[in-house]
């Protein structure tokens, strides 16, 4: 592995974990254009706010939605920009999505869905608004970018290993003998739900860190794990366990989405693939197990009152 | 072994009591954890150091005592 400054590494053994790096728009190196991934950009983005700017958010996604509501809970005017019909709807779907915007509706961000950003305007190298699909502009003095993310494997180009969507790995986390990828970067089949994925989650690099660790040691243990994560937006703390793909069938199982909590769950392919809580972390932990079990959607869904099957 | 948690910077994820159900719960309300003993018993190390490892928000730590002979 040779280094920036022509220093070359042998090794044994590899662990590739570089991560992925924010997508930008072209044209967006512009005096108020944020991105979003490191402590600085984090740092530099909350200097930019006491000045009270308009702030446009490109990109309702988890990473889009979360800068909302902090910059929201600032009192600052918000607009959030997504081409999608509803916010965070590949994570989430269009029935949540649809209740996640309602919750921004009423904190007072604004959104803008079913419309891309097409490009940026700036005077001076200062960006002074968004130019929209339908022709119109937003004024903006800060604009933050959460386009998504793209995996960091440039420096893998040309080595041999397979990069798709990622490192491509086996369910081992294993991309070639002696060489293993984990966290952001790491593509492997998850033989749990049957399919490759790539997951972009803070306790997926912890867990796979440690397996792929393991195996490098000779564990050859395969990392099947139920994926995990949250997120925060003003006061609703939203958990999810599994997978949710996009054509999942998805019922409310608990409380009830008006009284602003509740716990739903994603069927496909005639099993529970997923669970989400809606200000119900204790619930939508004991429901994890219908995940892990990979529990039948038609036994869950003819159970009209299914309480008994997810307390613990 | 004493365990330590932090519960202001705790994000409710459940991953302890995933890790070791006899030694923490989380509140129904808000899904804080609860320390359910502050010195589990020596079987239960193991799933107290993942429980560790594994919080994302790092608000376990464990102090580990001297075995006594
Ligand atoms: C703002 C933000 C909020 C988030 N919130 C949540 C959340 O609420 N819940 C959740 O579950 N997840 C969240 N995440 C996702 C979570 O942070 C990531 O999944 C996790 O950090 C991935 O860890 P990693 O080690 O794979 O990659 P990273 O933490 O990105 O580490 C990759 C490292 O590799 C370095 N690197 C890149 N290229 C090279 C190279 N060529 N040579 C050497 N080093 C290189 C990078 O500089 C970086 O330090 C959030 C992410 C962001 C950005
Ligand atoms: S694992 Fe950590 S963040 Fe999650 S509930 Fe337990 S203490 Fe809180």
């Amino acid at each position: 592995m040779r280094l920036d400054n022509r220093e070359t590494i042998g090794f044994d053994a590899l662990i590739i974990a570089t991560g992925v790096a924010p997508r930008r728009l072209p044209d967006s190196d512009l005096a108020g254009v944020h991105v979003l991934r490191t402590l600085d950009d984090a740092l530099h983005l909350r200097a930019a706010l006491p000045t009270g700017p308009r702030v446009v958010v490109v990109g309702a996604g988890l990473l889009g939605t979360e800068v909302a509501a902090a910059t929201r809970t600032m009192n600052l005017k918000v607009t959030v920009v997504e081409p999608e019909p509803v916010p965070v709807r590949r994570p989430f779907g269009d029935r949540i999505g649809a209740l996640v915007g309602e919750l921004h509706r009423d904190h007072g961000t604004r959104l803008r869905c079913g419309i891309p950003v097409r490009r940026l305007r700036g005077a001076a190298g200062r960006v002074t608004g968004a130019d929209l699909g339908d022709g119109t502009t937003l004024p903006a003095d800060v604009v933050v970018l959460a386009l998504g993310s793209a995996p960091a494997t440039r420096w893998l180009t040309g080595s041999g290993l397979r990069l798709g969507d990622g490192v491509e790995c086996d369910a081992l986390c294993q991309a070639a003998p002696g060489i293993y990828a984990a966290g952001d970067i790491a593509s492997w089949h998850n033989q749990r739900f049957c399919t490759r994925m790539r997951l972009e989650h803070r306790m997926n690099a912890t867990e796979q860190a440690m397996a792929a660790a393991g195996n490098l040691l000779g564990d050859a243990e395969p990392f099947a794990p139920v994926p995990y994560f949250w997120t925060d937006q003003y006061d609703t703390r939203i958990q999810a366990y599994g997978i949710f793909p996009p054509d999942a069938d998805v019922r409310i199982v608990h409380g009830d989405p008006v009284d602003g909590y509740f716990a739903a769950a994603y069927g496909h392919h005639g099993r529970v693939v997923g669970v989400l809580g809606w200000n119900t972390p204790r619930r939508v932990r004991t429901s994890r197990r219908l995940v892990a079990e990979r529990a039948s959607w038609t036994a869950l869904t003819d159970t009209p009152a299914l309480r008994s099957a997810t307390v613990n | 072994m004493k365990v330590i948690v932090d519960q202001n910077k705790c994000v409710a994820s459940g991953q302890c009591v995933l890790s070791a159900p006899e030694v923490f719960d989380q509140r129904e309300e808000d899904g804080i954890v609860v320390l359910l003993t502050e010195t589990p018993p020596e079987h239960l190390a193991d799933d107290v150091r993942q429980a560790t490892a594994l919080c994302p928000a790092r608000v376990i730590w464990v102090e580990e005592q001297e075995q006594k002979e």
